[in-house]
């Protein structure tokens, strides 16, 4: 990874700051610890490989090195804490418009923020924030791309729902061009949201969800809902039409495409 | 426990509508079960919310001197980091302002609620892995 090629593709303030490390434990894990000391935002942690990538509820994350994107972002958005999960609207937007650009695929967005390319998972976002009684301390979005991985090579139950740029068209991609991409549609999209443009961010992440309009499964922490997935609210939770007509608001869960 | 706590028990239990009681204390077990009687001749009907009454004001009264943590998102609470790992925070903890109290998810986004004051958790209120709602409280402190 050569870190000089990402900087020459920065056009904004996302990512004027890198920290580049061969292998972490997870680059949220650093983020946060630097943004405790006061790193500024629009620090960037990139790693080539993590030991200990992972994902919603310590599940882990296939962080191989040589081959895919790890990497976390800090933000200090002045927004309220009830409006932070549009930070998931925005790094999902930002990454599926980058992805698009560069690779030309039809990247999709899963509710929240899944990176979506033929049904498979392309990437993950998950971020972590401090969260105080009337404001947001700090915020670090992880994010996590196949671009080059062997697909498989991968476990089997990995197999069965990842995918990776290269396992799709053949082709190697660069790794450098990519985090440019997404860094600089990040900046963008991060400056919609802290305008608070509101309709504008969700309007674009509708545009490129393959969630909507679907019957999905959502498995909550102890629940499971199947309906339909109708729309998104203000602060971007999925609104699910239950089959006994009822509306339920959905914060947090997983989502499994039915049909 | 003596025969005459016990008899005080049930007499304190006749006057609610608790109709079934466990108890252990110093390694002797004690289980009460009462049948509710709904006949309106049994039925405390005067006494019971003169009781609920006394206890609500109490209630009041201790939660003005504490803390109230409340969410500031909609979202799932969770106790500790990760499935597998520590609650954050126990009660009967003695924390400090700006620690680490809980975490809500709501869409990915982990978000870590800190503690507005320093003192001592006395209550945890919603359990692990239940959905909360923006304004919930979820933890009492006895600021120190």
């Amino acid at each position: 990874m050569k870190i000089e090629d990402i900087k020459a593709g920065i056009k904004g303030e996302t990512g004027r700051e890198i920290f580049f490390y061969e292998t972490v434990g997870s680059t949220n894990t650093i983020a946060a610890e630097l943004a405790e000391k006061g790193a500024q935002e629009g620090t960037v942690i990139i790693a080539d490989s993590q030991e200990k990538g992972r994902g919603r509820l310590g599940r882990h994350w296939v962080s191989p090195p040589g081959v895919n994107i790890y990497m976390s972002i800090i933000l200090r958005p002045k927004i309220k804490p009830k409006d932070v999960t549009l930070l998931t609207i925005m790094a999902a937007v930002g990454c599926t418009a980058a992805l698009r650009k560069v690779t030309g695929l039809n990247v999709t967005i899963k509710w929240p923020n899944d990176l979506i390319l033929y049904d498979k998972k392309l990437g993950g976002i998950l971020a972590e924030v401090k969260t105080a009684p009337k404001e947001i301390i700090f915020a670090v979005t992880g994010i996590g791309i196949n671009v080059n991985m062997d697909v498989k090579a991968l476990p089997d139950d990995v197999k069965k729902i990842a995918t990776s740029v290269k396992n799709e068209t053949g082709k190697l991609y660069s790794r450098e061009v990519i985090i440019a991409e997404m860094l600089n549609e990040i900046g963008h999209w991060y400056k919609t949201l802290k305008e608070m443009k509101r309709d504008v961010l969700l309007s674009e992440w509708q545009k490129l969800t393959s969630t909507l309009g679907r019957e999905v499964q959502v498995l909550t922490g102890k629940e499971t809902f199947t309906g339909l997935a109708e729309s998104i609210d203000d602060e971007g939770m999925l609104k699910l039409r239950l089959p006994d007509g009822l509306l339920k608001k959905i914060s947090t869960g997983d989502i499994t495409i039915v049909r | 426990m003596e025969l005459e706590d016990l008899k005080k028990l049930i007499e304190f239990l006749k006057e609610t509508d608790i109709t079934e009681l466990q108890l252990e204390k110093d390694g002797t077990k004690v289980k009460i079960k009462r049948e509710r009687i709904l006949s309106s001749i049994e039925m405390p009907v005067q006494k019971s919310p003169v009781f609920h009454e006394k206890i609500t004001q109490e209630t009041e009264e201790e939660t003005q001197r504490l803390v109230t943590i409340t969410s500031p998102i909609v979202g799932t609470f969770y106790r500790s980091p990760a499935p597998d790992s520590a609650p954050f925070v126990e009660v009967g903890l003695r924390v400090k302002k700006g620690q680490v109290l809980c975490v809500i998810e709501a869409m990915k986004l982990m978000n870590e609620i800190e503690s507005d004051a320093d003192g001592i958790i006395v209550k945890a209120l919603v359990e692990n892995g239940q959905p909360v709602e923006y304004g919930e409280p979820l933890f009492l402190i006895e600021p120190m």
